[in-house]
């Protein structure tokens, strides 16, 4: 049987790993690379121009895609009102300033009359019966820290008023 | 009679073709002979093969590249299918062993031609080294855990030696066993070939 001649053993399994080494070595270097890579492209195009694009990316990218989502609609919201209240203060400061300047000075001069007149009556009152200070109710009424410095104020005028007053009569 | 008849053995002789001879150790003696240019021509088909199959990088494929890329495609799916997720590694090696066999047994089937297949040192020396080559792999891969591989699981400690051997020893027959798998068909069928090809030639020639 010619399979048995031991002495040709030697150059059947040299020159089997010479050509099949090549063949490997070829295959590794040449051969695949260019078949996988063409098969990769073309499934990668087919499936873009199938789908979109949208399934690799929709499991990957779900959560960054939600929470920048969120951090923008927050942002927004928040830029928004910000800028809004801003505004509204601005205006408010400029309208102050300007256009109801007089107003805001009408105002504070009327409640300045309104109180003082209050205190000087009351003044006027305690200095000339200081009995009758105590049990009225003008006394529940004003309590207050600034009411006081009203009350000192006021005394003082009603005093130079009363000083002036008496004077004025008897000089003439 | 002095014809000299070939028997159906006669085909698969290894002879030398240009004469080119190397005698190491007047023992060993290596030869350019007929299996080698069976062994280059397999060569020379299979990188033609992949020669016409190469399109420059179209889309569009070649008649040779769709041949080339379905047996990638078939290859690669019974390759996944058997190794799991780490397979991309042993891809060439499996594709090389398939395309050299089996060019290899399509050339044999062209008359006048010779079986490179159908010599023990081709499919049986292949299969053995193949075995060590896998062998030594795993050794240097999973180092001691390799031996697991011939303790079945849930064995009772009283019957392992005599499981080790019997495992160890269907380990290596599979080695041999593959390669006079191969062997033992491409030399029957070639042999039945010539027989009947021979005595059909004789049954039907009127002389």
């Amino acid at each position: 049987m010619p399979q048995l001649d031991q002495f040709t053993y030697l150059t059947q399994f040299v020159w089997l790993c010479v050509f099949y080494m090549t063949f490997y070595v070829l295959l590794y270097n040449d051969g695949l690379p260019k078949i996988s890579r063409i098969i990769k492209l073309r499934k990668r195009l087919v499936s873009q121009e199938k789908v979109g694009a949208e399934q690799s990316n929709d499991r990957v990218e779900q959560d960054v895609v939600f929470k920048e989502c969120f951090q923008a609609s927050a942002n927004y919201l928040y830029s928004s009102v910000s800028g809004a209240s801003k505004w509204c203060k601005g205006m408010v400061q400029l309208a102050n300033a300007h256009k109801l300047q007089r107003m805001n000075k009408d105002y504070v001069c009327s409640l300045g009359e309104i109180s003082v007149s209050q205190v000087i009556k009351k003044n006027a009152l305690s200095t000339l019966s200081p009995s009758t200070y105590q049990t009225t109710s003008l006394a529940s009424r004003q309590t207050t820290a600034l009411n006081k410095i009203y009350v000192l104020r006021g005394q003082k005028r009603t005093l130079a008023k009363i000083k002036n007053g008496p004077r004025k009569k008897k000089i003439s | 009679m002095g014809r000299h008849i070939k028997g159906p053995l006669d085909q698969f002789n290894v002879t030398e073709l240009i004469g080119l001879k190397f005698d190491i150790l007047g023992k060993f003696y290596l030869a350019i002979t007929n299996i080698s240019l069976y062994l280059a021509l397999v060569l020379v088909v299979i990188v033609s093969i992949f020669y016409f199959g190469d399109n420059d990088s179209k889309l569009v494929p070649n008649k040779w590249s769709i041949v080339l890329e379905t047996f990638f495609a078939s290859l690669k799916g019974m390759v996944k299918d058997q190794i799991g997720l780490a397979y991309e590694v042993y891809l060439p090696l499996i594709f090389s062993i398939f395309f050299f066999f089996l060019t290899g047994n399509l050339i044999s089937n062209i008359p006048y031609s010779f079986a490179a297949n159908a010599s023990a040192v081709v499919s049986i020396g292949y299969s053995l080294t193949f075995l060590l080559g896998v062998t030594i792999i795993s050794l240097f891969k999973h180092g001691n855990k390799f031996f697991r591989n011939f303790i079945p699981e849930g064995t009772p400690l009283a019957l392992v030696p005599l499981l080790v051997a019997i495992e160890f020893t269907s380990y290596t027959a599979r080695g041999f066993s593959l390669g006079v798998r191969m062997f033992a068909n491409l030399f029957s069928g070639h042999c039945l070939l010539a027989i009947l090809s021979v005595f059909g030639n004789q049954l039907l020639s009127v002389s």
